[in-house]
């Protein structure tokens, strides 16, 4: 039973963090990062190659992981957003997914097919007993890690200058450029910001997931049901949606059928689009002629 | 020349020509045809057999994607369902160990296990714009491989059902070249189905919509439907494809069908041109010599090429490869063959409008809020059928706020709005249209692609429907709908003085045409009420002279006409009835000379008191924007 929880849980962090990557760029450009999850699949090689492969300290594999995937994401707005016709009604969608295609094809070329193991640098590598169930210490270190993202982010959008000029753009991009927002700049360091974010969290992932290049496509998905449950643009509705998600997912596998746990997932998502299409802390916006 | 222009008679009739060519493939493969880079003999015949079946699946996708506007991921779901249930038919595992083997069972079948899959992701996914479809159907891909191990005694898990047995057809086993016709002649009928689809009144609508769901919903479209209809719609080749899939491998496994395979549909799509029709064979034929879509091993290599393309289509590419060469055989007939249907005189404006039942719209205390802010306060408005009722004031004074809130687009915080018995208080845009409300807008919006004829007859789409299945077959009901459609609009054309441009492209004419083409629209839909939005802005004296006689017409043809204007000279002219609005407020109300001397209107609404200005003369009051 708690074993399961502890299972939720990690799975609900890792969701959750995804969902932030989402947020921030959504907060701050109204646009949706298809591509947003491969980050987090870049962090996972970020840290193999780092721990695993160079031996770098905890701190410069973070740092380093942040500054490729701030690069990563210049390089995905400039390709998938900067050119979009202003007229095209999201017209990023095949753009974002063909940015994501493009990392996950040049990751697959690059390390593979197979997972390599990346070991926790910070906690044990065995399994602990806790309050009856075991869990490896290293999944409680990222649950942690994903409430500290969680919090950053809810402080950064509410209470910076720099968050409510994310919002009033998302609001209003017209009339944040009247206000003298920068827009175009907020756009790309929004983007910098959700690569680095998620390629930093790498090593903490890792030990549980492994490196490998498949994992996107699902982390994506399971992140899109994190924010659509929590509702679009709130990182405290991203951190329940993904642990509702990540909860649901590990009680699934355990009492049901493992083969179901996408399924239920996919039932979740549909009932949240079905009686609540904006998600438990979305707001829903009068749309003008 | 002639010899030319008889030329380009025969060119509508390529696509069957190629369809004969492709019919007639497996005797002059038998006879030693080859063709370069795809080979000869079965291995020809089996590429082809495979084009066939993607393009089959694109032209779906190209519905869905490229004229309804909404980008699904779940192609491969449905080509996956297709095969499955034409491998679990022909297999008996669904059944006991019955075989249904006839492919009049399978692929009907199979087009229902499409379908459904369609309606069951597109319900939910299409309530929200964009990302939600995209993932609701990226969400079924991942289920593939789920469900297969969840049931192994239907499907046979991982190593899925083999060998599927060759295809029935009313008793009859078909040989490898009855495979063949089978697969090509329902692809050639699958495509003639979507051309006609997407040249009906039921792509004009899509085209409307696409253009603007605010549009399509003035228009009394459901916005919902049609996309869900497009969605629907869309699955139908990729649960046909999967049927003819499962008999050409003669087998099914979950590995045949991932992500990947999906995003291998919508690159060709994106190569081909999402907008067209053909285009999808151009872009299948392109993908399946960059990298064969079906060895999911050699997608590790494709994956990158996938990518920027569809990185390059999505900012680019919008008529992709296929409507390039449409452009391009446009630009040829036109420059070299020096095809061009000769201009048209413009004649004067016959004002011939028909007869409209009008309806007395009675706006009751309406209040409308912007959170601290009363657009709209307390405001009573009536309009009478044959009248023109003017609804003017200064920027920011509320007119279009109102305007919004009788059409339906703003929920209204107070009071009622009444036109004739129906209350339209705080309905939909598409319940207040379809209750007999049309209108204009401030900015024309004019779907680009669309003909002037065929801009006008889309606002009788909501109105006088006719099915999917008589568009795609050409029914005679459909013909005759077809038929009024366009007498309907060649009337409201001649009446506005724009017969010469019916088969104008509409979206590149100058503002002033526009905006008489929009009123000539709202009046196709035979409306009780018609709602004018600054009519007048951006036109010259000429324009603004004749859109007058235009709206005067109109009422006098008995519909009720509201304006919303800027233009006081103009509005002194033509109204019957002047409301002024003052931030939010009405302020006055009455005939216009009655207005030319409220004192109250000549300081709110012109800056001025007509005591002041002493020497004007009344029968030209200054008008603060005449421009």
């Amino acid at each position: 039973m708690m074993t399961t929880i502890y299972a939720g849980l990690f799975g609900g962090a890792l969701y959750a963090t995804v969902a932030i990557g989402f947020n921030i760029v959504f907060i701050a450009t109204g646009t949706f990062n298809f591509a947003q999850a491969q980050y987090a699949m870049l962090g996972l090689w970020a840290a193999w190659i780092g721990l695993q492969i160079l031996h770098w300290n905890l701190i410069l594999v973070i740092v380093a992981g942040f500054a490729v995937g701030a690069v990563i994401g210049f390089i995905n707005e400039r390709l998938a957003i900067r050119f979009l016709p202003s007229s095209s009604v999201h017209g990023e969608l095949v753009t974002t997914v063909g940015f994501s295609v493009l990392v996950v094809g040049l990751a697959i070329a690059a390390f593979g097919d197979n997972p390599q193991t990346v070991n926790s640098v910070i906690t044990s590598n065995d399994p602990v007993t806790l309050l009856g169930g075991r869990v490896y210490p290293y999944e409680l270190v990222m649950v942690v890690v994903a409430v500290v993202i969680v919090l950053g982010a809810e402080i950064l959008s509410r209470r910076t200058l720099l968050g409510m000029a994310s919002l009033a753009t998302a609001e209003d991009r017209v009339a944040a450029i009247l206000k003298g927002i920068n827009v175009r700049r907020l756009q790309i360091g929004a983007y910098m910001l959700a690569g680095g974010l998620l390629m930093a969290v790498g090593p903490f992932i890792a030990p549980v997931t492994y490196a490998t290049t498949g994992i996107g496509d699902a982390l994506n998905i399971k992140a899109f049901v994190a924010m659509s449950l929590g509702g679009f643009g709130s990182p405290k509705g991203a951190l329940i949606g993904g642990m509702c998600a990540g909860l649901l997912e590990a009680f699934v596998g355990r009492y049901l059928n493992s083969n179901f746990q996408n399924l239920a997932l996919l039932l979740l998502l549909l009932t949240v689009l079905m009686l609540r299409p904006y998600g438990l802390f979305g707001e829903r916006v009068e749309r003008a002629v | 020349m002639a010899a030319l222009r008889r030329g380009r008679q025969y060119l509508r009739f390529a696509p069957l020509a190629i369809a004969a060519i492709v019919l007639a493939m497996p005797p002059l493969v038998d006879a030693g045809l080859g063709i370069p880079t795809l080979g000869d003999g079965p291995a020809l015949i089996r590429e082809i057999e495979v084009i066939a079946i993607y393009a089959t699946v694109v032209v779906g996708l190209n519905l869905s994607y490229g004229y309804a506007g909404e980008l699904a991921l779940g192609q491969a779901a449905m080509f996956a369902a297709g095969a499955y249930v034409t491998g679990m038919l022909a297999f008996g595992s669904l059944t006991n160990g019955h075989q249904f083997n006839d492919l009049a069972i399978t692929i009907p079948a199979s087009i229902g296990a499409a379908a459904l899959i369609g309606f069951i992701s597109g319900v939910p996914g299409l309530r929200l714009a964009g990302w939600a479809l995209a993932y609701t159907s990226f969400f079924l891909v991942l289920l593939i491989p789920d469900l297969a191990s969840a049931f192994p005694d239907q499907t046979g898990t991982f190593t899925g059902l083999s060998p599927v047995p060759d295809p029935v057809i009313l008793g009859h086993t078909l040989d490898q070249s009855g495979i063949y016709w089978a697969i090509t002649i329902t692809t050639i009928l699958i495509f003639a189905f979507f051309r006609n689809l997407v040249v009906s009144r039921h792509g004009v609508a899509l085209q409307v919509l696409r253009q603007s769901p605010v549009l399509a919903s003035s228009l009394g479209i459901s916005v919902y439907r049609i996309k869900l209809l497009a969605y629907v719609l869309g699955a139908v080749p990729a649960g046909v494809a999967g049927g003819f899939f499962c008999y050409l491998n003669n087998f099914v496994s979950p590995g045949l069908f991932d992500i990947y395979t999906s995003i291998g549909f919508i690159a060709a799509s994106v190569l081909g041109g999402s907008r067209t029709i053909y285009g999808a064979i151009v872009g299948v034929l392109i993908i399946q010599e960059l990298g064969p879509l079906h060895t999911s091993a050699f997608t590790h290599f494709a994956l990158p090429v996938y990518g920027l393309l569809l990185m390059v289509g999505g900012v680019a590419l919008t008529g992709g490869l296929g409507g390039s060469v449409g452009t391009v055989i446009k630009l040829f007939r036109r420059r070299v063959l020096h095809i061009v249907p000769p201009p048209l005189e413009p004649k004067e404006p016959s004002l011939d409008l028909g007869k409209f039942d009008g309806a007395e719209l009675t706006v009751t205390g309406v209040t409308k809020q912007f959170g601290g802010l009363k657009a709209v306060a307390d405001v009573s408005v009536t309009a009478h059928p044959g009248k023109v009722t003017a609804i003017i004031g200064p920027n920011g004074s509320g007119k279009t706020s109102l305007l919004n809130v009788i059409s339906g687009f703003y929920r209204s915080d107070a009071g009622t709005v009444r036109l004739g018995d129906t209350d339209l208080t705080r309905q939909s845009p598409r319940f207040v249209a379809l209750s007999g409300v049309a209108r204009t807008f401030q900015t024309p919006s004019i779907p680009t692609g669309l003909t002037c004829m065929q801009v006008v007859a889309s606002a009788r789409y909501a109105r006088d429907r006719a099915g999917v299945i008589a568009a795609v077959l050409r029914l005679p009901q459909y013909r005759r709908r077809v038929e009024v459609d366009r007498s309907e609009a060649m009337r409201l054309l001649a009446a506005t003085g724009l017969a010469h441009l019916a088969l104008t492209p509409a979206a590149d004419l100058p503002l002033g045409t526009r905006r008489l083409l929009e009123v000539a629209r709202a009046l196709a839909a035979r409306p009780m009420l018609i709602l004018l939005d600054e009519p007048a802005s951006g036109l010259d004296v000429e324009d603004v002279r004749r859109l007058g006689r235009l709206i005067r017409a109109t009422a006098a043809a008995g519909a009720t006409v509201i304006v919303i204007e800027h233009n006081f000279q103009m509005m002194l002219e033509i109204a019957d009835v002047i409301n002024v609005l003052g931030a939010g407020r009405l302020i006055a109300s009455g005939r216009p000379d009655e207005i030319r001397r409220n004192p109250a209107v000549m300081e709110s609404y012109l800056g001025e008191r007509p005591d002041a200005t002493p020497e004007k003369s009344p029968s030209e009051p200054e008008s603060e924007s005449a421009s």
